[in-house]
């Protein structure tokens, strides 16, 4: 078994909502998410517009402040901690986001970009040392060195997502989150970038936490994958069963409507499949109850439990599998 | 079948401050009666200015420096302003990536509707644009449709309103829909009941549609036919069955290669990226990246029929 590196318990990120009354009613993007990640590996989340993807990976390395649960990172709880104490975790926390055109500073040079971080983590002081640090950085992504002197309007989409994984990998990070990695990107300079992530973790046993909705992109990236929907994880485990067989009613319908690149193999869409509501102040049941086609009785009563599956750490938060039940799947 | 739309070895370029951007070169294209023909390319292959200027709306610094566009046999590039407008959004309707765009907020959606109908029905009343729209939304399949039609755009989702802009879009009966990558903001199970809805209106009302796309996928899912773009050329045309099974251009074969799929171990990942418009392309435009170039390649390759597919490309061509 690997080393863990991560685990989040029963993690809640709330936004307050403004409504014209006095009272205050609270946008539940993040709601009693739990999981473990280990060293070298990688999970990915994957849920539709608004299922709170983001606000997990940001809440998970403290650009957020949580509501409650904790984030054990090295066996320390990270949750509670003031901005202040954060610090020395920062370096080994990095982001990168979907945008390469507005993650990275206009008016800055791309040395600066990435050398900015050593500089600031006390990683490397001296011009010469940063220089040189920066350059094996570029190299390690694979472009020529050069661009370090280039400003991020002179480089391609492509370019620029290179420049925000050498950012994120300046101060040696065990954990980085991957939002949206490539989503901005052409299919073949995506299949670039996403390969060079596996790389960089085969090499330096990095743990990712890699968010998308496009499912194809994940199955492909993730060793183990968690289905988000209105907050919450609805299944979790190794991707290949998630994706290949799976239990909640919510990943069924989502897997059977990904397309396919090939044209025997088409999707049919007859009934209405409708669509996800504002987690706001959700009553305590199955935030799917409202789309699922195999609702029981007791989906309107009580909030599904977290049902393991096997052997495999596999878990699904839906009654059809509660209380030993056998349901056939598919 | 009979061709709806005929695009003959247009040429389009931009005139931008740095400099000319040839965005289309010699592009041809045919659309028959009721097909759907899905336009699929990387960003800034030419697609959405091919859907422009099908349409006529390009921005006044964009020039057709060659070619024809023929609609029923009709050159749409000679027509006037005036004679344009009753075919826009009547004969031909265009969809776009970005709902918000198309509808104005200060509007409710019925207002909005109405007076697409009306533009093209003067002699209608208000109540007969307002009962047309409501079937056209039943169409569409949006639920509650009386519920939307008073709604204001903010109110509702990204989907809904795709789906109220392609209701929109068929309330003049067009021969020709162009979707310009409809779905891509959008979310898979979403995409997937917009695609059914295409499909099934092509069909009910034997409509054409150019579905412009940027993932393969989609296009697998959707069209009859499929016409590969890279840097404002075609490379590739075929049938979705055919290009799929055995794509010819090694570009197609490249790009099929490195779409990420559900269960796969491995994807190849290309080197290089698409070339600068900002020159024309004198040589095969996929030439740089190709792993299949030779010599021949610097002189570019015209867009050949081999049976009934095309390709342009010399390794299927003796020249
Ligand atoms: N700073 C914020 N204040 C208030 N609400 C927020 C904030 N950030 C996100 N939300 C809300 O939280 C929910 C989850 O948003 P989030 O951006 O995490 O979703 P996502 O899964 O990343 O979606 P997407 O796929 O569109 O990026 C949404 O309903 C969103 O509107
Ligand atoms: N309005 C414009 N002014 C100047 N150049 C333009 C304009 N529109 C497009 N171009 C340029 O023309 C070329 C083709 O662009 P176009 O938008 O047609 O491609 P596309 O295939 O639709 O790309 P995308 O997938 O990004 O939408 C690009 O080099 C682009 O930068
Ligand atoms: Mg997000
Ligand atoms: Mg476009």
């Amino acid at each position: 078994m690997s080393e863990i590196i991560l685990e989040v318990e029963n993690l809640r990120k709330y936004f307050p909502i403004k409504t014209g009354f006095k009272q205050v009613r609270y946008l539940k993007a993040v709601d009693n998410v739990s999981f473990t990640l280990a060293r070298g590996e990688t999970l990915g989340v994957i849920g539709e517009s608004g299922s709170g993807k983001t606000t997990l990976g940001k809440t998970v390395i403290r650009l957020y402040k949580p509501t409650g649960g904790k984030i054990l990172f090295n066996g320390e709880d990270i949750a509670p901690l003031p901005r202040k104490a954060l610090k020395k975790y920062r370096k080994k926390m990095q982001i990168v986001y979907q945008d390469p055109y507005s993650s990275l500073n206009p008016r800055m040079r791309i040395r600066d970009i990435i050398g900015r971080p050593m500089k600031i983590h006390g990683l490397a002081s001296t011009r010469e040392e940063i220089t040189s640090r920066v350059k094996q950085l570029l190299e390690e992504v694979g472009l020529p060195s050069e661009v370090m002197h280039r400003f991020p309007h002179e480089l391609s989409g492509g370019q620029r997502q290179r420049i925000a994984i050498a950012r994120a990998l300046a101060t040696e990070p065990e954990l980085i989150v991957l939002d949206e990695p490539t989503s901005a990107l052409d299919v073949s300079i995506q299949a670039q970038i996403l390969n060079l992530l596996k790389e960089i973790q085969r090499k330096r046993n990095t743990a990712y936490i890699f968010i998308s909705h496009d499912i194809a992109v994940v199955s492909y990236m993730s060793d183990r994958i968690a289905v988000m929907y209105m907050g919450v994880f609805v299944e979790t485990g190794p991707t290949r069963e998630v994706i290949g067989e799976p239990m909640h009613p919510y990943t069924k319908m989502l897997i059977s409507v990904v397309p396919e690149p090939d044209p025997t193999k088409k999707i049919r869409v007859t009934e209405d499949l409708g669509e996800p509501q504002l987690p706001i102040d959700p009553p305590p049941i199955c935030r799917f109850h409202d789309r699922c086609k195999y609702k029981l009785p007791v989906c309107d009563e009580k909030a599904p439990p977290k049902i393991p599956i096997g052997e495999s750490g596999r878990t699904v938060a839906c009654w059809l599998y509660g209380k030993g039940k056998t349901v056939e799947r598919n | 079948m009979m061709t709806l739309l005929e695009v003959a070895g247009l040429s389009v370029i931009y005139h931008t401050d740095e400099g000319t951007v040839y965005a289309l070169d010699k592009i041809d294209l045919a659309v028959g009666k009721g097909e759907i023909v899905s336009v699929v390319g990387e960003s800034g292959s030419g697609k959405s200015t091919l859907a422009n200027t099908v349409i006529k709306l390009l921005p006044p610094y964009a020039k057709v420096t060659e070619g024809r566009v023929l609609f029923e046999g009709k050159d749409i590039l000679s027509l006037s302003e005036e004679d344009m407008r009753s075919i826009r959004g009547n004969r031909i309707s265009m969809i776009f990536q970005e709902p918000n765009i198309a509808l104005n907020p200060l509007f409710k959606i019925k207002e909005f509707m109405t007076d697409v109908y009306l533009a093209h029905h003067p002699e209608a009343s208000r109540e007969e644009a307002l009962s047309r729209s409501l079937e056209m939304l039943r169409e569409a399949r949006v639920p509650t449709p009386e519920d939307v039609l008073e709604r204001y755009p903010h109110e509702l989702s990204g989907g809904m309103k795709q789906r109220v802009l392609i209701a929109t879009s068929l309330l003049n009966s067009p021969d020709l829909l162009i979707a310009d990558e409809p779905t891509s903001a959008l979310d898979v199970s979403v995409q997937a009941q917009i695609i059914s809805l295409l499909k099934r209106l092509q069909r009910e009302k034997n409509m054409s549609v150019i579905f412009i796309t940027h993932d393969l996928a989609v296009a697998a899912q959707i069209a009859d036919r499929i016409v590969v773009m890279y840097a404002g050329h075609v490379l590739e045309e075929g049938s979705v069955d055919e290009v799929f099974q055995k794509p010819l251009h090694p570009y197609t074969e490249m790009l099929m290669k490195s779409v990420p799929k559900i269960g796969a171990e491995k994807i190849e990942s290309p080197p290089g990226s698409i070339p600068d418009l900002r020159r024309r392309i004198e040589q095969c435009p996929f030439m740089d990246r190709c792993p299949k170039a030779f010599g021949k390649c610097r002189e570019k390759p015209p867009l050949i029929a081999l049976g009934d597919r095309k390709v342009a490309c010399w390794l299927y061509n003796e020249g």
